[in-house]
């Protein structure tokens, strides 16, 4: 296959700072020497960052390609337990995203900015390659001190959220991820109780609550790896596929749960009162 | 050394010193920035995202004969696939030494496990409570409202108990031809559907306040009655009304003082309009 790219090798996974695109490099230098910003900010946005004390420094973008596939190996995929996690297929989705993010970070570190906002991931598949996933993060770089943060934070909140936040006593820190996949075969008692009419099927729910305890758990984790104090913004969701079973029809299912959030890290204890609120009767 | 003044001078030498305060882990929620910084203020502080969920498999059978009315089993069948949902949410809370969930948010899904399966997620933030008031016999409560009701809520001297709910899942036969004939090219008010709806709705609604009387409710707020077919097609309806139960707080009944205010932006200061839309019916 012409664009399937080789597996990520150790490195891949590892948070040393990437390697950009050599384009990446040469546009980031420009933008710096020029003096100027680019943004994709709205105009609300751009207010909010100034008031919270920041400014612009420039929009910054990170992406990465990755072969993402599963495959139905048949009966030998599920042995003792009808629910189990693909772990090849989780961690692809995890460092592709990662590095994406990673690049993105490496973009803001070099014009010199302290954060970057408005993150967005953007997925795209390929119509000619569709086991290949191009992933990209898009966001606006933000500074406020002569000599930057080493690594500076990222967020998925936007320009009004991120000062919202600062005044709340939170700062963002990091984007951070869950993710998991996981296989459910659809074994003997479950279709027999399929054929009833109004039952509950258990292992569907059970599976459902796997790949969620799976993937909230790994949030927590990189939420607690950026020594952060909690995760807002949370964009939690749970795609299924039917799935043939070896040769069989469609009856088995894959279950992808993606959770990505903002970790954020508390610098001022919550207010008890919110001094500026009003209950206005419209 | 003395503190940088400006909160984003404090933010940002937080985030230089790395290492965190607090030996809890980070918290998780489905809150929006907003509802967060308000539900803190409420002084309810959030510990994790609680979901609990059911997938059931739920077909009407073969209705085509049934005359119009409730089928119980579908109604008992969803009733008890809701309440379980709920059920594995508020344990989750439970679980995370909670004292209550807030922004609770039911999803249903009938598409993607397969015909005749039905996904039913209850998805909510769980929270602690500065407040002993709000810690009820170590049962958390359950609160459907918005982080931002929720502070309305409470300043205005109530307290949630729990998320109630009603439903009641209706076949609609279709008419006989006698009555067909009586009101073919006329007019006129289709008596039984007009009954059957009102009664199943009302069903819904008052099953409902029976939930909310069970906690001893003062009230329910935030109610919506709604009505869906689901994957059922035309053979059932199900018709279902949820709401927050409340109680009020006893001697701390703080005085909400709201202000008017005088919109300029034309998109929200309309009342919302009844808007009729005449299609040609599809049968």
């Amino acid at each position: 296959m012409p664009s399937s790219r080789r597996r990520p090798g150790p490195a891949a996974t590892s948070f040393a700072p990437p390697e950009l695109p050599a384009a990446a490099v040469r546009r980031v230098e420009r933008q710096r020497e020029s003096g100027t910003w680019s943004s994709d900010l709205t105009v609300c946005e751009l207010a909010a960052i100034r008031s919270a004390g920041f400014s612009p420094a420039g929009q910054v973008i990170g992406s990465s390609v990755h072969h993402v596939a599963w495959r139905s190996t048949g009966v030998s995929l599920h042995g003792p337990t009808p629910v189990v996690e693909l772990p090849d297929h989780s961690r692809a989705l995890y460092s592709a995203r990662r590095m994406a993010l990673g690049r993105m970070r490496e973009e803001a570190r070099r014009l010199g900015a302290d954060g970057v906002v408005a993150v967005r991931l953007v997925l795209r598949r390929f119509e000619q390659a569709p086991d290949a996933l191009e992933i990209t993060a898009l966001g606006t770089a933000i500074r406020r001190w002569a000599r930057p943060l080493a690594s500076p934070f990222l967020s998925t909140v936007d320009g009004q959220g991120f000062a919202k936040l600062l005044r709340a006593g939170l700062v963002p820190r990091a984007v951070v991820l869950g993710l998991s996949t996981v296989h459910v075969h659809t074994d003997e008692p479950t279709e027999l109780l399929m054929r009833g009419s109004s039952v509950e099927i258990p292992l569907f729910g059970a599976a459902v609550e796997r790949a969620r305890s799976l993937a909230m758990a790994r949030l927590a984790r990189d939420a607690e790896n950026a020594h952060a104090d909690g995760c807002v913004g949370s964009d939690v969701a749970l795609d299924v596929w039917r799935t043939p079973c070896g040769l069989d029809r469609e009856r088995d299912h894959l279950l992808q749960f993606t959770a990505v959030a903002t970790a954020v890290a508390r610098f001022a204890p919550p207010s008890r009162d919110v001094p500026d609120a009003v209950v206005i009767l419209r | 050394m003395a503190e940088p003044a400006h909160p984003a001078d404090r933010a940002l030498t937080r985030l230089r010193s790395g290492r965190r305060q607090g030996a809890a882990a980070p918290f998780t929620g489905n809150l929006s920035i907003d509802e967060l910084v308000l539900v803190e203020a409420a002084g309810l502080d959030p510990v994790a995202l609680v979901v609990g969920s059911c997938v059931v498999r739920v077909t009407p059978g073969s209705t085509a004969l049934l005359p119009t009315g409730e089928i119980h089993e579908l109604t008992a069948a969803m009733e008890r696939a809701r309440a379980r949902a709920l059920e594995r949410m508020t344990r989750d809370a439970a679980r995370a030494s909670a004292h209550g969930v807030v922004a609770v948010r039911l999803h249903l899904d009938f598409e993607r496990w397969g015909e005749g399966l039905c996904e039913l997620t209850a998805v909510g933030t769980a929270v602690t409570a500065r407040d002993q008031g709000l810690r009820v016999r170590g049962r958390p409560f359950t609160c459907g409202l918005s982080g931002q009701d929720v502070h309305a809520l409470l300043r205005a001297g109530y307290r949630p108990l729990a998320l109630v709910m009603g439903a009641s899942v209706w076949r609609v036969a279709p008419m006989s031809p006698g009555r067909w004939l009586r009101v073919v090219g006329r007019n006129a008010e289709l008596a039984g559907p007009t009954e059957a709806l009102a009664a199943a709705r009302h069903q819904a609604m008052s099953r409902m306040t029976r939930q909310a009387a069970r906690v001893r409710a003062a009230g329910v707020v935030g109610v919506t009655v709604g009505q869906q077919s689901h994957a059922w097609g035309s053979t059932a309806m199900e018709f279902i009304a949820t709401g927050t139960a409340v109680a009020g707080t006893d001697g701390r009944r703080r005085r909400l003082e709201p202000r008017l205010a005088v919109a300029l932006d034309a998109r929200e200061s309309h009342p919302r309009s009844v808007s009729v839309s005449l299609r040609p019916h599809a049968r």
